[in-house]
């Protein structure tokens, strides 16, 4: 068994063995889940040294790495088959520190422990699938699995409108996976192995342009195929209009399940149209990219008014997720080096600030049991370590340089300029919004006279320490020295970007 | 005029017919299964002329399975419609409606 | 014709399932009447079933001058349906033990005017249940289905049906003492039989037209030499006959009687019909229409299509309006048999017979796992009820009080709305796919919308059971025997859902591996010379 197949099926085991776990005894549950999700980041951190950077991957069977093939379902020609490179590894190392750090959050959850735990731990399994996947078949399963115990996390143990919100993100999450399916399937029917001459799900076949075949030739077909994924991924992300399950979903989800769809859940998207869209119809991707463009820079705009006009500080950082993938989804569509390596840096980077945004209102809500910016006042005097996490991830969200969010924007920015100049120069104005509302949000809570409610709130416990501050550390770190991740996407990112851009669109 | 296999295969029709007429319109279950022993035999005689006509004896063949089928039928049928009665003191089917139809 | 013994390979199973029956009979009558025993032997000998079924496993040919097949495909369908007879069999004995213990002795309809007559005298178990005489019906009903699915002879597909109905009849009706059950009873047996009618004129039409065949590979060489001289008749005489079947396989127009009796009968009475005379049904489907009648596909054709597709959305759109769950899975088991009707009309393409066929039993199997477990849990919550009613309502909060038990219903429910990683989506995956192959892409595309509005219903009850609170505490106890058919079904639908391959594996070489046969001699009155011949 290959350390992939392990990082990606020991929290499926450890569900299965939370399940089995005596009811009455919820620290052993956590303890455990802890253990698991400890096991998962120790091998995925393992596998950093032993990622060699210089090779490729994207479209190139031998250079992808810690490669695992096996036949799955000979009767569809489906195979196990998974591996990382430059774009995929970031995100699986996300997803294992994520994971684990939510464990310690979710300590408040005292309804149903073993039930939690067993399904955020088979969630985590579905997300670890979806990055290290290179079959489409595999990809598809995998997504699906990731959608089910989300759905149960928010539904059972989410706030009061939670069956309404969880409902609202099923049937979201349920048309876009059905479009993908629908679209898998086309490919499925319309891609031959260039050896046996049998259709296939595997990715790298469909990638190579020669594979294709039947109504894959004809034009319209493959932008109708473009934008069929383009709205399973959009939705996802979630790009404007199809993110209003996003903020129902935040707000109802509990801590950790909040900074896993976000940290993690919101990257699917994008990971998905550069895993797939992106190399398998480079010709309409080409055609398209100022599509993606115009929606990255609606999604920060919009996301950003959205932001400010938010009370409840949960809803507030949700809408600020949508604005911080709009410089994603900008960066991407750029096709260029600087453009593409900051998106999928950004992509990173937003699962670390994003988490502890999410996590940092977690740590209020615990105490005050209410999420009104306005309703709280003066917290600097109450909990000045609570601030001081706050401004850093604050801080990193509105890109202050020095801090990790400054790097990635930019060189989204800096990736797009050169192509889409006006779009661009409109998206900068997005970082003076973030920046506004952030800024504003911070002296409403913090500064001004202290609610005498709130005057003897306990300060931010050790628990929530250790859960935020690898998170800051990572943040900050980066912000000064980019380059162990960074280092990490560069050549497989640049290759993407000259696969599409050598494409004559369509 | 001679009465060849199309005169048989109408009455067979026919017959046919009035059992599907009697098994809807009737509302008594004893009717109703008597309508549909109708269309058993209606069957029975076309399988006979088939046979006679053909010829062929798998027909004739086949009606024997068919009445002795049609005996078990009687057999269960007339069981479960005396556990109705029981019940209900009727055998009328607009009558059996604790689940509408 | 001679008569070879090794024939008798080609039925053993039924043979064996006969012997059992009879042996549950007779140990009632004369041994002993522990439910134990009896259930024990109708087990044990469901088992040995499936052994002799595999021992039979041999070159696809036919038997008993091509009446019926032996054959790959026979193979698996009696194993599924000796597997849907042994869950049954192990889900009945709790259901039948609280019937001894808190039946309630005739919910009966007072009748004005008239003094109610004394309760039927019934002799067996307090509650008038003979547990001997059920375990037989049981296996009867099984015996029907095997012969109708390995029938290659109008003879012995009626005869199948027939035996399989007669005992699903009394099986539905197997409670007198309860007044909906011996009404589901009336209203099969009355509808059933009426449907039998019209199979029998089909067949006597074809019979006519054909001159003189019974057999299904004579019948399809006199339609392929008719070629477009095919009487009129022939046409209606395949009508009546789809009628027919169609009738059993509760295909919308024909399906008004599933939902009564479903809720009528007995629970594991209904998990056993919702699933077994299906299969056997759908079987004698691909027997006669894909490999029979392929040259008439342009008549059957349209007419199944619109079935099909009326099937799949009336079920499903009438699902979601029920209160009871019994009646919901009628209406979801009726849109299930749509979409499997997708694979009859898919083997009637020649070039994808065999992988539509196949694509069949593994739906099959998966339904079979995913409906069994669903009534199994019905059952146990239904128990917990005073009444032992069967509402949706009762699912509210169950998630709290019974974990895993919920975790399973929402597994199976999961799995029948066709959600991967579970078998239900592996099923449609690989039915709809031959669906597209055989270039059915409208009707499948119906069909994946009908499996988004299934999803309504189906999450319906998970969202009651995890999200809802309970409205008062139940519990619901579960024997070993229950236990271990829920077990059975959450393992396969899991190991189906994630580990397919196998099974869709078996599935196909059980479709490729299947017989035509033909009868050695064709008798005929009128020719001394072939009468002789057949003497020597």
């Amino acid at each position: 068994m290959g350390s992939l197949t392990l990082l990606t099926f020991i929290p499926a085991a450890g569900a299965a063995i939370v399940a089995l776990l005596p009811r009455d005894n919820p620290k052993l549950v956590r303890w455990f889940s802890i253990l698991v999700t400890g096991i998962v980041l120790a091998i995925a951190v393992s596998l950093y040294p032993q990622f060699d950077r210089g090779i490729v991957g994207i479209d190139q069977e031998a250079t992808f790495q810690f490669v695992e093939k096996g036949a799955w379902i000979p009767a569809f020609n489906i195979n196990y088959f998974v591996g990382v490179d430059g774009l995929s590894f970031p995100m699986v190392l996300l997803t294992a520190l994520l994971c684990f750090l939510c464990i310690p959050a979710s300590w408040g959850i005292t309804k149903g422990v073993k039930g939690y735990h067993a399904l955020f731990l088979l969630l985590e399994t579905g997300m670890i699938g979806v990055f290290v996947a290179l079959d489409f078949f595999l990809f598809y399963v995998f997504w699906e699995i990731m959608l089910l115990p989300m759905y149960f996390l928010i539904g059972i143990w989410g706030g009061p409108r939670r069956v309404y919100a969880a409902i609202k993100f099923f049937i979201y999450t349920l048309i876009g996976s059905l479009l993908m399916l629908i679209v898998m399937l086309v490919f499925y029917f319309n891609v031959r192995d260039p050896v046996t001459g049998a259709n296939t799900f595997n990715m790298l076949h469909m990638m190579s342009q020669a594979n294709h075949g039947g109504i894959m030739s004809l034009n319209h077909v493959r932008v109708l195929l473009f934008f069929g994924l383009y709205i399973c991924f959009a939705i996802k992300v979630p790009v404007f209009p199809f993110h209003t399950w996003l903020p129902d979903a935040h707000v109802e989800a509990p801590t950790a399940v909040s900074v896993i769809l976000a940290g993690i859940l919101l990257k699917m998207g994008t990971y998905g149209l550069l895993r797939i869209s992106y190399p398998i119809l480079p010709d309409a991707t080409h055609s398209f990219a100022w599509f993606l463009a115009v929606m990255g820079m609606i999604n920060i705009i919009y996301g950003a008014f959205c932001a400010m006009a938010q009370k409840d500080l949960k809803k507030l950082v949700a809408y600020s997720s949508i604005s911080h993938m709009g410089f994603v989804m900008l960066g991407m569509s750029a096709l260029t080096d600087a453009g593409i390596n900051g998106a999928v840096f950004q992509m990173f980077n937003h699962g670390t600030i994003t988490a502890m945004l999410f996590l940092l209102v977690g740590v209020i809500y615990d105490r005050a049991h209410h999420r009104e910016i306005d309703g709280f006042g003066g917290l600097a005097n109450v909990m000045p370590r609570y601030l001081g996490i706050t401004s850093v991830a604050f801080f990193a969200g509105m890109g202050l340089p020095g801090l990790s969010g400054f790097i990635s924007e930019a060189m989204c920015f800096i990736g797009a300029f050169p192509v889409w100049r006006t779009l661009t120069i409109i998206s900068i104005g997005g970082i003076v919004i973030t920046a506004a509302y952030l800024l504003w949000t911070i002296q409403r809570m913090f500064f001004g006279e202290t609610n005498p409610k709130y005057a003897d709130l306990p300060e931010i416990n050790g628990r929530e320490l250790f859960t935020l501050l690898p998170l800051a550390a990572i943040v900050i770190f980066l912000g000064i020295w980019p380059h162990p991740i960074l280092g990490l996407m560069n050549t497989s990112l640049s290759y993407l970007g000259e696969l599409v851009r050598s494409v004559a669109p369509l | 005029m001679t009465v060849g296999l199309s005169w048989y295969l109408w009455l067979s029709a026919l017959l046919f017919c009035i059992g599907v007429a009697g098994v809807l319109t009737r509302r008594n279950a004893l009717i109703i299964f008597m309508s549909i022993e109708l269309m058993l035999n209606a069957v029975n005689l076309a399988f006979i002329s088939f046979g006679r006509y053909l010829p062929n004896i798998d027909g004739q063949v086949f009606v024997f399975f068919v009445m002795a089928v049609a005996a078990a039928e009687v057999a269960v049928g007339l069981a479960i419609i005396v556990t109705i009665f029981r019940h209900k003191e009727t055998v009328d089917i607009d009558q059996v409606n604790l689940m509408k139809w | 014709m001679t008569f070879n013994p090794s024939d008798l390979w080609a039925v053993a199973p039924e043979m064996v399932v006969l012997a059992v029956a009879l042996a549950v009979i007779l140990i009632e009558l004369l041994a002993t009447r522990r439910e134990g025993v009896l259930q024990g032997v109708a087990a044990v000998g469901l088992l040995a079933v499936m052994a002799v079924a595999v021992w039979s496993l041999g070159r696809p040919t036919g038997a008993f001058n091509g009446m019926v097949a032996r054959d790959g495909l026979t193979v698996f369908v009696k194993l599924l349906l000796a597997g849907v007879a042994l869950l049954a069999v192990l889900m009945s004995r709790d259901y039948l033990m609280g019937l001894d213990k808190s039946a309630p002795t005739g919910v009966r309809e007072e009748v004005k005017g008239n003094p109610p007559l004394p309760p039927p005298a019934i002799a067996g178990g307090e509650a008038g249940v003979r547990h001997g005489e059920y375990y037989a019906l049981l296996l009867l009903a099984t015996c029907g289905m095997m012969v109708l699915a390995s029938a290659t002879n109008l003879v012995t597909l009626f005869l199948g049906i027939e035996t399989m109905s007669l005992a699903l009849y009394v099986l539905a009706g197997i409670r007198p003492e309860r007044p909906r059950s011996g009404e589901a009873a009336l209203k099969y047996f009355l509808l059933g039989a009426f449907s039998t009618g019209f199979l029998l004129y089909g067949m006597a039409l074809i019979y006519g037209t054909t001159g003189g065949q019974t057999n299904l590979s004579m019948i399809s060489k006199a339609v392929a030499d008719l070629g477009d001289g095919a009487p009129v008749m022939l046409f209606a005489g395949v009508g009546l006959l789809m009628v027919g079947l169609l009738f059993k396989v509760a295909a919308v127009p024909f399906h008004f009687w599933s939902p009564d009796v479903y809720q009528g009968a007995p629970t594991p009475v209904t998990a056993f019909m919702s699933v077994g005379p299906k299969a056997a049904a759908l079987m004698a489907f691909i027997r006669l229409f894909g490999w029979a009648l392929p040259d008439l596909a342009d008549v059957w054709g349209p007419a199944l299509w619109m079935v099909a597709a009326a099937t799949m959305t009336i079920g499903n759109i009438v699902a979601i309006a029920q209160r009871d769950i019994k009646r919901m899975l009628a209406y979801s088991s009726i849109a299930h048999a749509g979409y499997l009707l997708i694979g009859v009309l898919a083997a009637g393409s020649p070039g994808v017979r065999s992988a539509a066929t196949a694509s069949m039993l593994f739906y099959l199997v998966a339904y079979f796992l995913m409906n069994i477990g669903a009534f199994t849990i019905a059952i146990l919550v239904s128990r917990a009820r005073p009444d032992g009613d069967y509402q949706i309502d009762d699912y509210q909060g169950l998630g709290a009080s019974h974990p895993y038990l919920s975790a399973a219903m929402a597994l199976f429910m999961i799995s029948l709305a066709g959600i991967p990683p579970t078998a239900g989506f592996f099923g449609k995956l690989y039915l709809f796919s031959a669906g597209v192959n055989a270039g059915l892409v409208t009707l499948v595309v119906i069909a994946v919308l009908n499996s988004v509005i299934s999803v309504y219903y189906y999450l319906r009850i998970v969202v009651y059971m995890l999200m809802r609170p309970q409205p008062s505490p139940v519990e619901v106890r579960i024997s070993p025997a229950m236990t271990a058919v829920v077990l059975v079904c959450v393992v396969g639908v899991i190991k189906f859902g994630v580990l397919p391959g196998s099974m869709m594996d078996w599935a196909r070489s059980g479709a490729e591996n299947m017989a035509q046969p033909t009868p050695q001699v064709v008798v005929d009155v009128n020719d001394p010379s072939q009468i002789r011949q057949s003497d020597r």
